[in-house]
């Protein structure tokens, strides 16, 4: 992964999918917005300060951390009220929210080739591997609910998974369509 | 590629909203010096987006039948029975997250469904999300006649009865799902079960379902321990 310059829009449209199930999991539908706008806030403003983030993949581990740290306090205290873009420093908050932006330069942001891309690599694995990929991450399915939605062994859903994305990967490292 | 297979399924459990408490702590930690993992991470958050978007992975619940009903009007003094039952309902009629997403995710992916019954399963339960239960249910009842080993035929028209407040028929469909189902499917099936026999004030029975789902020691362990405990008292002091 890549350090220097990080691509805000690029970033959150990478991870706000996950970023919103882990919410989601972690506390409750409701509060999930809410938490995963404080933690890009809380990634933005910390890239403000000195030492900057050294790559990317630190700046997604703080994002999560924050993530994960904001739900639990929610949880211990459910009266919390979620921070608004108008209490944030001007100086650090966007002219809107990270996820607009995001979705407003996702046509032309990297995200969004990456995606296509990826898209192209999953239609070309074989139908068993493609379906067991898309059930596990892009459902978010236990292995076990796959199981029982589909009637497929549970080893034989792992190695389908595992034999995918390994081909996933070595088409993307000769095509370079999931850059780091 | 993970630096192993256990790290590789914290991942995808962690892309899912699944992985919880210090092991969220634990994979992050780790992927601050391991780089296989990092890129797998990567990897789950790029493909976390190709599914259907998080609005419909998760969507507003339908009100919970169950939960809506006055329940289990035992013969205790009116203020400790209602206290008592809305710990009982309230406290647990939600399953655990995880599979309460499954629940609510109740269109099956078309790329597992594929002709026959499938496809007329998948008509039913997208009519369930639109709303429309009484066709739901209709048709969902005419596959399970058809064959009464059809599980999911069963258990989701078992929901839809509930969605109408046909308590008495959900009691019938959710039982034909216990029997015809295994796994995760059965532990849901007993689940809705349990809440159905309290909401038509059949406690022994309510009880009866939740010390099987205990017995399974499955996802739903904790959830159908906690109404039992809360039930018990009422049961002991009922003449049922």
């Amino acid at each position: 992964m890549e350090s220097g310059h990080i691509d805000w829009d690029s970033f959150f449209a990478r991870y706000r999918a996950m970023a919103l199930r882990c919410a989601t999991g972690w506390s409750d539908r409701a509060s999930a917005d809410d938490l995963v706008q404080e933690a890009a806030q809380a990634v933005l403003e910390r890239a403000r300060r000195e030492p900057p983030f050294d790559s990317e993949g630190h700046a997604r581990n703080y994002f999560f951390r924050t993530l994960h740290n904001r739900a639990a306090e929610r949880l211990r205290r459910p009266g919390r009220r979620s921070l608004s873009l108008d209490e944030v420093d001007d100086s650090v908050a966007p002219t809107s929210s990270p996820w607009q932006a995001a979705s407003a330069a996702e046509d032309e942001s990297l995200a969004s080739v990456r995606q296509s891309a990826l898209e192209e690599l999953i239609d070309q694995l074989r139908p068993a591997q493609r379906d067991a990929i898309r059930l596990r991450y892009g459902e978010g399915l236990t292995l076990r609910e796959i199981s029982e939605r589909t009637g497929t062994p549970l080893s034989t859903l792992g190695e389908r998974i595992q034999a995918g994305l390994k081909k996933i990967r070595g088409k993307a490292g000769m095509t370079g369509v999931t850059p780091n | 590629m993970a630096c192993n297979h256990q790290r590789s399924e914290q991942i995808a459990d962690f892309s899912a909203g699944h992985l919880r408490g210090d092991l969220v702590d634990n994979l992050l930690d780790h992927l601050d010096g391991c780089e296989p993992c990092s890129q797998e991470f990567d990897l789950a958050a790029d493909l976390a987006t190709l599914g259907a978007p998080v609005a419909e992975l998760r969507p507003v619940a339908t009100p919970d039948p169950v939960r809506r009903r006055p329940l289990l009007r035992m013969v205790l003094p009116a203020a400790a029975a209602a206290a008592l039952l809305l710990t009982i309902v309230g406290r647990g009629s939600d399953p655990p997250v995880s599979s309460l997403a499954s629940l609510e995710a109740l269109h099956y992916p078309t790329s597992v469904l594929r002709g026959g019954d499938d496809d007329l399963r998948r008509a039913a339960m997208e009519r369930y999300q639109a709303g429309d239960f009484e066709r739901a249910a209709a048709e969902l009842g005419a596959l399970a006649q058809e064959n009464d080993q059809d599980a999911l035929a069963h258990f989701y028209g078992g929901l839809a009865l509930l969605q109408l407040d046909r308590m008495t028929d959900a009691q019938t469909a959710l039982t034909a799902a216990v029997a015809a189902s295994e796994g995760l499917l059965r532990e849901r099936a007993l689940w809705y079960l349990a809440n159905t026999e309290l909401a038509l004030e059949q406690g022994q029975r309510a009880q009866t379902t939740l010390e099987r789902l205990i017995g399974l020691d499955g996802e739903y362990v904790l959830d159908a321990r906690a109404k039992l405990d809360a039930l018990r008292p009422l049961l002991d002091d009922s003449p049922e």
